[in-house]
């Protein structure tokens, strides 16, 4: 019976046979193909972004900065742009191009260079990042959400995230009437007359506004005399700036800065008062007195046009001298920058920066000499500096031109006074209290 | 009972055949759009129009202002060109290449061998080593102008720059198609180099190359040699060569002018003394 097995078997093949049969019925689990529901998703994208009656508004935060723009997409396939991101694109309406195309999702492509574009540029004169990224910004993006009044995009290359959200007639005014780009040339003719704005609360807060950047910062002091340093992204609006959050010193939690056309000066608004800002004639004193912080007087910082405020006469005298003596020296010498590098309490190293220029090839060649000092500071801040040992290398070699200097810093009782300016940043100053006409002043990096 | 088993088969063979049958097929609808199928489409405005008459409906040349991601590389970070700077910048490649091409070589001339589309892009493409890329092409069908955005019509290195890109790309097209004498090959042999870009004009004269670019390789070499004489000038390129203090490099230079020169004239019957003058008289009437 073997034949009889093996015809069942194959009978038992005929099911498989069945089931290689095959129906074709398409099976739509949609009423309409994916090409026709994309095709119409585009549609509809569209008509929602030309039919918003005063445009749409977005900020855009790349790899540094924040940026206010406003869009008004017109049924030819062109939009019209305006943004914060420089006083003509502030006032200056452009047309350029954009499309919706199918790519891995729907997406909304900026395809001709506007505004938005200023952030993408891969040239970093443009916008201030590395050549060849720029500030790692979208033009191309996926559309993630969309309703009447809000649209939600993902850029396709760097991620960037962007809500447009319906703009106002307000808002359109803003840009059209030119009152973002008064706002923002105000701004700067404000910051170049106020070097040294600040908030009078309790004390004097300074604040600094980097109109390019668009970045707000105020300074005040902790409960335990140390600096703090607030900073916040903002975008300019008709009546002044607003902040990406509220900011909060002390008890005053504020979002806005607001300008007053008649005092011609911004203020916060607290509780219905205006607390307007005042400007020092000098930068703002933070902490007299306190634990010295590593400060640097940069190249430049005593006699070019970006000098740091704040020498006093008998001070530059003695630069001068130094200086002068360096040059004279066997080595030829020019003196760069003195970096007073505090590694703890009681020692600090100030570093000396020269440079020479190679007789035989004629190119620059820069050294830092290295002066160690102990530190000793009594509790009521006043601190005196010795040598912790003889100057050697480099230090040993220009003891005697940095005499004139160095003697001051030996002999006399120094306190330490943190200052800020709105214009120049943190600053700290040396004065000198045995002979009060000696004091300097340089800039206090955070990062050192 | 073995006589019987053909007659399985057989059966199992109808039932298969009549299984097949039973497959029914649909059509599909074929004449259902694909979204997308045929390029992008968009309003077509003024500068479309003016593009199509002045370059697609003449040469054929398709010109791509509008950004598409996958038309140059992806993996740079580029921005695309303003409206604003796309005729300008078209007017020169019309003035400073096509125009003194078909007074030269006849239209036909210029429709055979014309890349077939110019792509815009708004900036400069910046490799990692610091330099910067500003014309592409790719297989003689496409060439790639960078960095538009900073056109300017009144600024004749810039003028000269995008046009020497132009000339340098349809060159290689040329060579592509009949190449140059292999002697040419054989002039400065040791000059070429990967690292080209560590090396100044000057060095590079001094060596017998036209510029730095031209170390990167034969086929470089030669339509810089072809770009740099064009665009120049008779004058201007004469007083490069002149200018340079070792006669070898000199002489170099000449013997690869001296091909270029029969190559233009045996291989495709162009003068390119005559070519080289109404290009630069284009040039001056661009930069006016």
């Amino acid at each position: 019976m073997p034949q009889l097995k093996r015809f069942l078997y194959y009978l038992l093949l005929i099911p498989t046979l069945l089931l290689s049969s095959c129906k074709k019925e398409d099976i739509r689990v949609f009423e309409k193909s994916s090409d026709e529901r994309l095709s119409e998703a585009l549609q509809r994208y569209n008509d929602v972004l030309t039919s918003a009656p005063y445009g749409w508004k977005t900020i855009i935060y790349p790899s540094a900065g924040g940026y206010a723009f406003y869009f008004e997409f017109k049924k030819d396939g062109t939009v019209t742009s305006f943004s914060d991101i420089n006083l003509k694109a502030a006032g200056t309406p452009l047309k350029s191009t954009y499309r919706l195309k199918a790519l891995q999702q729907p997406s909304l492509l900026f395809d001709t260079y506007t505004y938005l574009h200023l952030l993408s540029d891969p040239d970093g004169r443009v916008n201030g990042g590395n050549d060849g990224e720029g500030l790692l910004s979208d033009f191309e993006f996926m559309i993630d959400s969309v309703s009447t009044n809000t649209i939600h995009l993902k850029g396709t290359v760097h991620g960037s995230v962007v809500q447009l959200v319906s703009a106002t007639q307000a808002d359109q005014k803003s840009y059209y009437d030119g009152e973002v780009a008064n706002s923002f040339s105000r701004t700067t003719a404000y910051l170049q007359t106020n070097q040294n704005p600040y908030l009078d609360l309790d004390r004097k807060l300074p604040v600094a506004i980097d109109i390019r950047q668009k970045v707000f910062t105020i300074l005040s002091l902790k409960a335990n005399g140390l600096v703090e340093e607030k900073s916040v992204l903002f975008t300019f609006t008709s009546t002044g700036i607003i902040f990406k959050e509220p900011i909060t010193v002390g008890n005053l939690t504020f979002q806005e800065l607001l300008w007053d056309t008649n005092e011609k000066n911004y203020y916060v608004l607290v509780g219905g008062k205006k607390i307007f800002l005042k400007n020092g004639s000098e930068p703002v004193t933070l902490v007299e007195g306190g634990i010295f912080e590593n400060f640097l007087l940069p190249e430049g910082a005593i006699d070019s046009t970006n000098a740091i405020p704040g020498q006093s006469d008998e001070f530059l005298m003695a630069y001068k001298e130094i200086k002068k003596r360096l040059l004279a020296s066997r080595y030829k010498l020019t003196l760069t920058f003195m970096y007073f590098r505090f590694n703890n309490a009681t020692t600090l190293d100030l570093i000396v920066g020269v440079f020479q220029i190679n007789p035989t090839t004629g190119n620059r060649e820069d050294f830092t000499a290295v002066f160690p000092y102990t530190v000793k500071r009594a509790a009521n801040g006043n601190t005196t500096f010795s040598l912790r040992a003889a100057p050697s290398g480099n230090a040993g070699l220009i003891v005697n031109e940095m005499a004139p200097f160095l003697d001051y810093l030996t002999t006399d009782t120094f306190r330490f006074e943190q200052q800020f300016s709105g214009a120049v940043g943190r600053m700290g100053r040396m004065n000198n209290i045995t002979r009060t006409e000696f004091f300097f002043t340089g800039a206090i990096y955070l990062l050192q | 009972m073995t006589m019987n088993r053909p007659i399985y088969l057989k059966i199992l063979v109808v039932v298969m055949m009549l299984f097949m049958l039973s497959c029914r097929e649909e059509d599909d609808n074929l004449a259902e759009p694909i979204l997308g199928l045929g390029g992008d489409t968009w309003t077509k405005g003024e500068l479309d129009q003016w593009l199509f008459n002045n370059f697609t409906s003449p040469y054929n040349i398709e010109v791509k202002y509008r950004w598409d991601a996958s038309e140059s590389d992806i993996t740079r970070n580029l921005v695309p060109p303003s409206l604003d700077k796309v005729i300008p910048i078209m007017e020169v490649v019309r003035k400073g290449w096509i125009e003194p091409y078909i007074a030269e070589a006849g239209a036909p001339f210029l429709k055979k061998f014309c890349p077939k589309q110019y792509v815009l892009v708004g900036s400069a493409s910046f490799n990692p080593n610091g330099t910067i890329i500003l014309g592409q092409a790719e297989g003689g069908r496409k060439v790639v102008l960078f960095r538009i955005n900073d056109f300017s019509n009144t600024d004749t290195n810039q003028v000269k720059e995008i046009l020497h890109t132009i000339h340098h790309e349809f060159a290689h097209i040329l060579h592509q198609n009949v190449l140059y004498p292999e002697e040419y090959k054989h002039i400065t042999p040791g000059g070429y180099t990967g690292t080209w870009y560590l090396f100044s004009t000057e060095e590079a004269l001094s060596e017998g190359f036209i510029t730095p670019y031209s170390k990167s390789g034969f086929d470089d070499d030669f339509v810089e040699m072809v770009a740099t004489m064009l665009v120049e000038g008779k004058v201007g390129f004469n007083a490069l060569i002149n200018g340079i203090p070792q006669a070898a490099a000199r002489s170099a230079l000449r013997q690869k002018e001296q091909i270029v020169v029969n190559y233009f004239t045996q291989v495709y019957g162009i003068d390119i003394y005559h070519l080289q003058a109404t290009t630069e008289a284009a040039i001056k009437e661009i930069t006016k």
